[in-house]
């Protein structure tokens, strides 16, 4: 089984070089290029929107793998600590009430600013990261055996694994279409939900990664945490 | 000075705070000071999404991450006198009950006889001893969870060990020598399984007694605690399900 392990790293890393050998990456002159550019070829309103899911994609492929290795790292030395039980709902109604009504609020806004990523500041990583302290509040309020519950009841855990199947294919494909993403109909005009080329299936994909990776993470460590 | 050379040396102190703090709780909430005003530096220099991304992550996620992984809880010390069987498994999971409906960590400390767990309760380094404890008047004690006897049995054989772990509960080094063993049903039933074709006789039984918990004598609030969860636990029929489960 080791030795299995060791060969599909080497072929991975093999298949790895070829695609960066094959794949031809424009890179710009100037800094300064990039803002007519996005009007015309990306039509986001947010250059940096358009800059790390358009024209640095690839950067951003592996900031969601080192993301996922991470959690993957955390989720393995953890359980090597001792168990402390799951956090118990809150016993008091004032925090109760407060943090329920907050809750809904935050995770909601989170998933806006997750969706109009290519609109106005924020994006994938902030809008999965507010997402996932909005379900924080909603576990110190209601538990957290009954907001895993919940969870899974979702099938949450298989939605991110195809957001990372989506994610993967959708730059696969690109790479074989000389750079070009998506079709050139997603372009759009500025300023309306529908433009920016692939910015939210690729916003909601690496959205979704980030909101169960955060909730793996706190989960976790509330699961091992410490108590003399 | 311009304000952003304000904001970065007020980020700089903060983060020199961080370091220096002594208590954990105190090191997370300048932790998530320094990530506000690092916020704000990035607004400032004109940078949105970051700003964006270093809220959500340094001062909500991350703070309410090390605030839970450091929380604490109170522990309830027990000594648990062994026995072989499924008594202390039914003791060890009412008092896992117990300890989760009052939000406590529980600690079982194994004794292997009553009488050095006796002293640790004295000494108040346990709070309270379960394991096959029979409600005699002397000791102070919880309701009864369980139903017992106890009984005298004379031997005929003088070679039964007494020492034999649980044997003889009421036993005292006063009484070794003599024919006479008082000892309560579970422990019995183990000493007939392994001691079999021993012979023994059943002078007298002593019926109505129960298995319970004992506390200390000033430890008033445990032991009204303890009385609640068990009889609230009869009530719901929790505890007849747990004696089906364990014991018999």
């Amino acid at each position: 089984m080791k030795y299995l392990a060791i060969v599909i790293t080497f072929i991975g890393v093999g298949l790895l070089f070829a695609f960066v050998l094959i794949t031809k990456i424009p890179s710009m002159n100037s800094p300064s290029a990039y803002a007519d550019l996005v009007l015309k070829e990306d039509g986001s309103s947010n250059v940096v929107s358009a800059i790390y899911l358009d024209y640095r994609l690839y950067d951003s492929l592996f900031e969601v793998l080192v993301f996922a290795s991470a959690i993957l790292g955390v989720s393995y030395y953890i359980s090597h600590f001792p168990e402390a039980g799951e956090v118990p709902p809150s016993d008091s109604k004032l925090f109760f009430i407060a943090t329920i009504a907050f809750a809904p609020v935050v995770a909601v806004w989170g998933i806006y600013i997750l969706l109009t990523g290519h609109l106005s500041p924020g994006g994938a990583f902030s809008g999965g990261a507010i997402g996932a302290s909005g379900i924080l509040f909603l576990a110190l309020a209601i538990g957290s055996k009954k907001t895993e519950r919940a969870f899974h009841k979702m099938h949450l855990e298989s939605l991110e694994k195809c957001a990372l199947l989506a994610l993967a294919s959708y730059i696969l494909l690109g790479a074989f279409n000389k750079g070009l993403f998506s079709p050139l109909f997603w372009v759009g005009t500025p300023g309306k939900f529908f433009s920016g080329r692939g910015a939210i299936i690729l916003n909601i994909s690496i959205g979704i990664k980030v909101f169960v990776g955060g909730w793996t993470i706190l989960y976790l460590f509330s699961r091992h945490r410490e108590s003399v | 000075m311009a304000f952003k050379t304000i904001i970065g040396l007020i980020l700089l102190l903060m983060g020199i705070a961080t370091i220096s703090a002594r208590k954990a709780i105190t090191a997370v909430i300048f932790f998530a000071v320094t990530s506000t005003f690092a916020a704000i530096l990035f607004a400032l220099y004109r940078a949105p999404d970051v700003a964006l991304a270093e809220v959500a992550i340094g001062a909500a996620f991350t703070s309410f991450l090390y605030l839970i992984a450091l929380q604490h809880k109170g522990k309830l010390w027990v000594a648990l006198v062994e026995v072989k069987g499924g008594l202390n498994v039914l003791e060890k999971w009412i008092l896992e009950g117990f300890c989760e409906r009052y939000h406590l960590e529980l600690k079982l400390v194994p004794f292997p006889d009553i009488s050095r767990a006796k002293e640790k309760l004295n000494s108040g380094e346990v709070e309270m001893i379960a394991g096959g404890i029979v409600s005699t008047p002397s000791i102070i004690h919880t309701v009864p969870f369980l139903e017992t006897k106890v009984l005298l049995l004379t031997r005929s054989d003088k070679n039964i060990k007494t020492e034999d772990l649980g044997l003889s509960y009421f036993n005292t080094p006063s009484n070794e020598g003599t024919d006479v063993i008082a000892i309560d049903l579970m422990r019995y039933r183990n000493f007939l399984l392994s001691n079999l074709g021993v012979k023994v006789e059943v002078i007298k039984q002593i019926n109505g007694l129960g298995y319970v918990f004992e506390v200390r004598a000033d430890d008033k609030t445990l032991l009204k605690q303890l009385n609640d969860f068990i009889l609230e636990a009869e009530n719901t029929g929790r505890l007849k399900e747990g004696i089906g489960r364990f014991v018999y």
